[in-house]
Order: structure tokens, then C-alpha cells, then sequence
């Protein structure tokens, strides 16, 4: 309902996402985002500290066809150990988490299994009886420019990922610029579509009677 | 932390101080700090202050130790949450007995869609500095800002600058909390430099004010707490959760209510009964107030919860069911959106309102309508079908007050119902505030010379501020006297069982002239109860 109001007033449907970006120390989760966002890569390695925020804004088409305004927020956290203690929070209300690794790197590959926990320890809404799935979980291999020192093939990556219930497996070269765009669009896309099929379970849901009223209301910004 | 502290540097804050709350305090809180800062910023000290916060008036801050745990378990369990939120003891009580409708969000949507929002005027291009955002240098000029957000610092509104491209700057100030948070403490307020951040943590939003106007973290949080009222007054506690779980953007539901937020942000900086929670009354003699008084009440329909007359943010006459009472707070936030709105002067309007302080779980029923110029009358019902009931009450009122020629009256008082402090007849007295304890009303007159002047004005409001700050909030035993000589005015304080009074004299008068007055001004305030206060 929201977003026929929206839709009504502003002509186009506008949202914001919270996306946190994790992963262990040195996967390139910092070098991902500023190739993304800045076009340009770092080829220093520098720690992030805590945690450091980038935006973007993307305009997506919807189910419909029509076209919906983005505003992506990414967390970009820090990697390193010592930081951890800092991300409790962090994970809160995110739309998306998006979990990094190095394709060249077997450990930061392991790690994901914790870090996949840390997030749903942290982030899931205790109570079961609230919406199901309220994030989504996509998992980024990073630095396959380097193809030859590649470690965890794309096959057993995927075998994580469908034992993981993570929804798309991506994979990047934030050096020379492979996927990265189109990686955060498309994650864009699915979240929009969750949101959109998030909508329609109350609606369908509802009292016939108040549906009536409701369609009598506002027909003329219902679009169906 | 990195994006925080890359504002603090760029600002150039020279020193940060953590408020927090709990007092047991781990030292490991510092040492991350000091690693963290240390690494960006090596001219940046870190002191943590813990703060003392036993005479605080925030009722549900009183267990500081238990504050916590009270945050935990709401996010943790939605349905739970409006119990533990409520603010007020004894009014979640009289809230709970009456049965108040729990509309779903959907039934919320079309509310506000049908109701509130065809009552907005156009949204025109609305803000002055909406192009600007943290990245442009002028939106670090604005002296006062407020922000809010969600725990998951998305951004729901900014009183300057488009609150989207400030996402990423209110995403640093929810880190920010939930860095402290995650030491299992809350943050209260930061100092740096000229500047003050405070933080309102109301699960799930988040407010924050960063103002370098000098006033305090309390006098500021008190002010994020009306701002809180406001929104939950337009959605309802209940349903800021509901949308906040289910993940709905909060700023569908609130778009075309910025200027709500807009001008009450611009009156908690400038009005006198907020800054006392109290209500001001319309000037007006005994009987008269009385006859309009008797007639609302016996011509109010039997759903009527609450019947108010007011006249801007003035109280003419206040009825009520006698087990339910209603709090300034809760007043001004009605005032400030029925005055916020010019479309109601023009017919009957019928609008679901939350009462935040009444019971901040379901929506009451506000009939709207101005039975003169200035003078609007408002009645709560809890049954939404009861508008025809109520307009036709309406009806009624204004044609007995008609008969008894109390509308010329009213129009009258209306005219005049500012008084300067001269027309006290006490000497020296330059300006004044009074407030009741017993009853939350309060008084005072027009700003006159020397404070006709904007600027005079505001250094008077700002330095009342301090003061009303100092007489309530002192962590010692509370003042009975307090005496402020300053270079431009001396305030005497006087602070009883059953009043508050704040009288401003010259600098120059001796102190035996200053305590003349005052019980010249005393008298003077008794003698005028009757006019200037609902009996």
C-alpha cells in the first residue's frame, strides 16, 4: 500500500537499502565497493577500521517493468579480528548481507561459515513468528584475475552456497573491473523483488470487506 | 568507526567525551577507542565521563542499570514491546482500560491516506536547503540539526538537507550508538568543541540533535522527546515497530508530514510552556471560561473522551472523562498539528490521532473544527463512526454560546489575551515565567523592550533554558532559590510545593529591589489566577 502511495505522489517508487559487506581481512571487500562506487582501484592494501559507509543510486526496473529509484547503503566492515567486537549491531535491519571471499584464498573460503553465523546470530529477528526470511544471504568470490593461484573452484563454491540457502553466488575482479556493476545491481534486483512479493502477503491476507474499502479509497492510484 | 572519525577530523573536534549510562563501565570501551582513534587522528584525546543521571525526569531512564535489558527485550519480542515502551506508568494504565481499536498496518495506510494526508497542503518544494547533504560545506553552517533514523540507520527525516543523501552520515551516527550499545551501554550524548550531539534512543528509531547553540544535553533530549511523541502520534507506537519489522521505508508512511516535524522543531526553540511542560492559557475572566466550560460539558457526546478549546497553543477550557487525564506533552503535540495546517480552518476535519502519553498502541478519533477565527475546538473519541455525533455536538456548543454572547466575548479575549510585564505594575520587572505544579499550567507575558529585539530574545530563552535546566535537573537537593546575575539581566527563581517562578530584572537593581518585586509579582499572579489559568 505504501508504495502505491508513493508511487502516486512521486511518479516513480523509491527505496533504500542497507547492505553490509562481509568477509575476512584482505578479500577486498573495501577495493569491490570503491571500484563500484568510485570506479578506481586501490592497489594498496589498508585496513578498514570499524567500519566505513559508501553510497550509490541505481534505477532498476521492477516486476512491472517499472522503473523504481535505489538508494543502496553499504556498510563496508572491517575484516580484521581485532574489529569484530564492533559489528553486534552493525547487522541490524539489513537488507542484504553479503558475504566475501577470495577465490585464491582456502581459509577466507572456510571462514564464511562464521562469518554466515555471526550475521543470522546477530541479525535474525529472535521471534520466529516474524517474517520469514527478512535478509538475504549472496556470496561474493573475489580476485579471479588471478586465475592461475585459484583455489576453491566455482563448483564447490555453489555446492556452499545451495547448502547455505544463499540466494545468488557472484564472482569479481575488483582490479580489473569484472562483474562488480552488474554483482550490485542485480543484488539490488532481487531485494526489490523480495519487497515487492513482501507486499503483496498482506494484502492478500486481509478482510475482504476492508479490501473493498480500501480499492474504493485509492482506485485511483491502484494500478492493478 | 573509520567514517566517524573521518568527520571528527574533518571538523576538527578537538576533543570527544562518550556520555553513557551504565556506570560500570568496562575499561576495554576506552581502549578500543583509543586504538581506533589513535590510528586516524593523533591529536584526539578520548575521555569517557560517566554521567549522572539519578535526577534525570525521564521516567523510564530511572533504572539506569536495567535500561538495557528493557532495549534487548523489545527488539527481541515485538509483541511485548509496547508494554515495556510506555513511557508513563500511571497513564498506560488509564490507556489499557479503554478498548481503542489496533488498526493493521494496511488499515493505518488507508487512514493516513484518506484522513491526514488529504488535509495536508500541496507538497511543495518544501525545504530551503534540500540540496544540500554532508558532502556540502553550508550544511555544517546550520546550527541545529535533528536527525532521525532507524536502529539500522536508515534515514527517516533531517531538518536540513535531503535525508537520502545523508545516509551515509546518519549510518555513522547509529554506528556510532551501536558501538557503544554493543558494550552493553547506551550513548547518551558526545561533546566536541562548540558542538553536542544527543541521542534519543526509541526502539527502533533513533534520534539525534547536533546543535552548537549552547544548550544542554537535557534541555535537547526533552526536545527529541517531543519530536518522538509527534511521529508515534501519527503512526502509533505499535506501528512503528509493525513497519519497521516487516521492513516498509518508515518515510512512505510519514511523506508529507515533514512540516509537522518542521514546525514543531521551529516552536520547542522558542515556546515557554513547552520548555516548562506546561500549557499556557488563553487569558480570560472567571466567568465567562466557566459558562463555556459548563456548556461543552453538558453538550458533549457521551463517546467524548477529551474536549479541549484552544486558541493557537493556548488553552481556553479543557474537558475530560473523569478517569482519564491528558499531558502537556500530549497537548502540544495536538496544537502543533491542528496550528501546522491551515486547510482545517476551513471545515470540519475528522482524523486519527495517537495520544503518545495517553496510550501510544492504537489511534483516537480527533474531531477538528474552528468555531471561530482563532479559536478551534477538538474532541477525542475512541469510536471512529462518531464524527456525525460529534459535529453535531459542535453544533450545539456554538449555538448556546451564541445565545449567552460568549463568542464576542472570546473574539475579544482573543484580541487581547497578550500582557506585557508592565501591565503587572511591578517595579523593574522586565520579564517573567510562571508555572503550577498542582495543575501544568503556566503563564508569562509578551517579550517586550529590551527583548523585542530577536536575538534578545533568544539569549533570554536560551539562558531560561539553563536555568530551568539547573532548578530541575540538579543532581544535589532541589533549589528553593536561585539568583542569576549575568552582564544583561539578574533571574530570580523561586521554587515551591506548588509553583515555579522565573522573574528577569536588570542587572543594575539591588538585590532588596529584586525580592521586593518578586513578591510584588507573587501577589500580583495570585491575584489574576482566576484569568490567567483553567481553574
Amino acid at each position: 500500500m505504501s508504495q502505491t502511495y508513493v508511487n502516486h505522489n512521486q511518479q516513480q517508487k523509491k527505496y533504500l537499502f542497507k547492505i553490509i559487506l562481509i568477509g575476512s581481512s584482505g578479500v577486498g571487500k573495501t577495493s569491490l565497493l570503491s571500484q563500484y562506487v568510485h570506479k578506481r582501484y586501490i592497489q594498496q592494501h589498508k585496513a578498514t577500521i570499524g567500519v566505513d559507509f559508501l553510497t550509490k543510486d541505481l534505477q532498476l526496473k521492477d516486476s512491472k517493468g517499472e522503473t523504481c529509484s535505489v538508494t543502496l547503503q553499504i556498510w563496508d566492515t572491517a575484516g580484521q579480528e581485532r574489529f569484530q567486537s564492533l559489528g553486534s549491531a552493525f547487522y541490524r535491519g539489513a537488507d542484504c548481507c553479503v558475504l566475501t571471499y577470495d577465490v585464491n584464498d582456502q581459509t577466507s573460503f572456510e571462514n564464511l561459515d562464521r562469518w554466515k553465523n555471526d550475521f543470522i546470530h546477530q541479525a535474525a529477528p529472535s521471534s520466529p513468528s516474524s517474517s520469514p526470511i527478512p535478509y538475504q544471504l549472496v556470496v561474493i568470490g573475489n580476485k579471479i584475475d588471478m586465475e592461475n593461484q585459484r583455489c576453491v573452484s566455482q563448483k564447490r563454491a555453489q555446492a556452499w552456497c545451495t547448502e547455505n540457502s544463499v540466494i545468488s553466488y557472484f564472482e569479481t575482479s575488483a582490479k580489473d573491473h569484472q562483474l562488480v556493476e552488474q554483482t550490485f545491481e542485480s543484488i539490488a534486483r532481487q531485494i526489490v523483488l523480495a519487497i515487492e512479493k513482501q507486499f503483496i502477503i498482506p494484502y492478500q491476507n486481509a478482510d475482504p470487506n476492508k479490501v473493498d474499502i480500501k480499492k474504493s479509497a485509492n482506485n485511483e492510484k491502484e494500478k492493478k | 568507526m573509520a567514517g566517524i572519525l573521518k568527520y571528527a577530523s574533518t571538523r576538527d573536534f578537538g576533543k570527544l567525551d562518550f556520555h553513557t549510562v551504565d556506570r560500570s563501565m568496562s575499561t576495554s570501551n576506552v581502549d578500543i577507542l583509543d586504538s581506533t582513534m589513535s590510528s586516524k587522528t593523533t591529536s584526539t584525546t578520548t575521555t569517557t565521563n560517566i554521567k549522572d543521571d539519578s535526577n534525570n525526569n525521564n521516567n523510564n531512564n530511572n533504572n539506569n542499570n536495567n535500561n538495557n535489558q528493557t532495549t534487548t527485550t523489545t527488539t527481541n519480542n515485538p509483541s511485548t514491546s509496547t508494554t515495556t515502551l510506555n513511557e508513563d506508568d500511571d497513564s498506560s494504565e488509564s490507556g489499557s482500560t479503554l478498548d481503542i481499536p489496533k488498526p493493521s498496518i494496511d488499515d493505518m495506510l488507508n487512514k493516513i491516506d484518506e484522513s491526514a494526508l488529504a488535509h495536508l497542503d500541496k507538497p511543495a518544494s518544501r525545504k530551503k536547503y534540500a540540496h544540500e547533504d554532508s558532502s556540502t560545506p553550508s550544511w555544517f553552517k546550520h546550527s541545529k540539526h535533528f536527525l532521525i533514523f532507524s536502529f539500522s540507520g536508515k534515514p527517516i527525516y533531517s531538518r536540513y538537507g535531503d535525508e537520502v543523501a545523508l545516509n551515509t552520515f546518519m549510518a555513522t551516527l547509529s554506528a556510532m550508538s551501536s558501538f557503544i550499545e554493543s558494550q552493553k551501554d547506551e550513548l547518551r550524548h558526545i561533546k566536541t568543541g562548540d558542538y553536542v550531539f544527543v541521542y534519543l534512543h526509541r526502539d527502533p528509531l533513533c534520534l539525534v540533535s547536533i546543535a552548537n547553540t549552547g544548550e544542554t544535553p537535557a534541555i535537547i533530549s526533552r526536545q527529541l522527546e517531543y519530536i518522538h511523541s509527534l511521529i508515534v502520534s501519527m503512526l502509533t507506537q505499535s506501528n512503528i515497530k509493525a513497519v519497521f519489522d516487516a521492513k516498509y521505508d518508515l518515510r512512505d508512511l510519514l511523506g508529507g508530514t515533514d512540516k509537522f516535524l518542521d514546525n514543531l522543531i521551529k516552536t520547542i526553540d522558542k515556546d515557554i510552556s513547552i520548555l516548562l511542560n506546561s500549557v499556557n492559557c488563553l487569558r480570560l475572566n472567571y466567568t465567562p471560561r466557566n459558562d463555556i466550560t459548563n456548556i461543552i460539558q453538558s453538550n458533549k457526546h457521551e463517546s467524548v473522551l477529551f474536549a479541549l478549546l484552544v486558541s493557537g497553543n493556548k488553552l481556553i477550557s479543557f474537558v475530560k472523562q473523569k478517569k482519564y487525564s491528558l499531558k502537556p506533552q500530549d497537548i502540544h503535540i495536538v496544537m502543533n498539528f491542528v496550528s501546522s495546517t491551515s486547510s482545517f480552518r476551513e471545515s470540519e476535519a475528522w482524523i486519527p490521532i495517537c495520544l503518545p502519553n495517553f496510550n501510544n498502541t492504537g489511534f483516537l478519533h480527533l474531531y477538528i473544527c474552528y468555531i471561530l477565527p482563532d479559536v478551534c475546538l477538538l474532541l477525542f473519541s475512541a469510536l471512529p463512526e462518531s464524527f456525525y455525533h460529534l459535529s453535531n455536538c459542535k453544533n450545539l456548543i456554538v449555538k448556546e454560546m451564541e445565545s449567552k454572547g460568549l463568542m464576542e466575548e472570546l473574539t475579544k479575549a482573543v484580541q487581547n489575551h497578550g500582557y506585557t510585564s508592565a501591565m503587572t505594575g511591578v517595579p523593574h520587572l522586565l520579564h517573567f515565567m510562571y508555572r503550577s505544579r498542582t495543575s501544568y499550567f503556566s503563564t508569562s507575558p509578551k517579550f517586550t523592550a529590551p527583548y523585542s529585539d530577536k536575538k534578545e530574545r533568544k539569549r533570554l530563552f536560551r539562558l531560561y533554558q539553563h536555568i530551568v535546566d539547573r532548578v530541575n535537573n540538579s543532581c544535589s537537593k532541589p533549589h528553593k532559590y536561585f539568583y542569576h546575575t549575568s552582564r544583561y539581566e539578574t533571574v530570580i527563581v523561586a521554587v515551591s510545593s506548588t509553583h515555579e517562578i522565573y522573574a528577569t530584572f536588570s542587572p543594575l537593581e539591588t538585590k532588596q529591589t529584586v525580592f521586593e518585586s518578586f513578591s510584588f509579582l507573587l501577589q500580583w499572579i495570585k491575584d489574576n489566577e482566576s484569568s490567567l489559568f483553567l481553574q
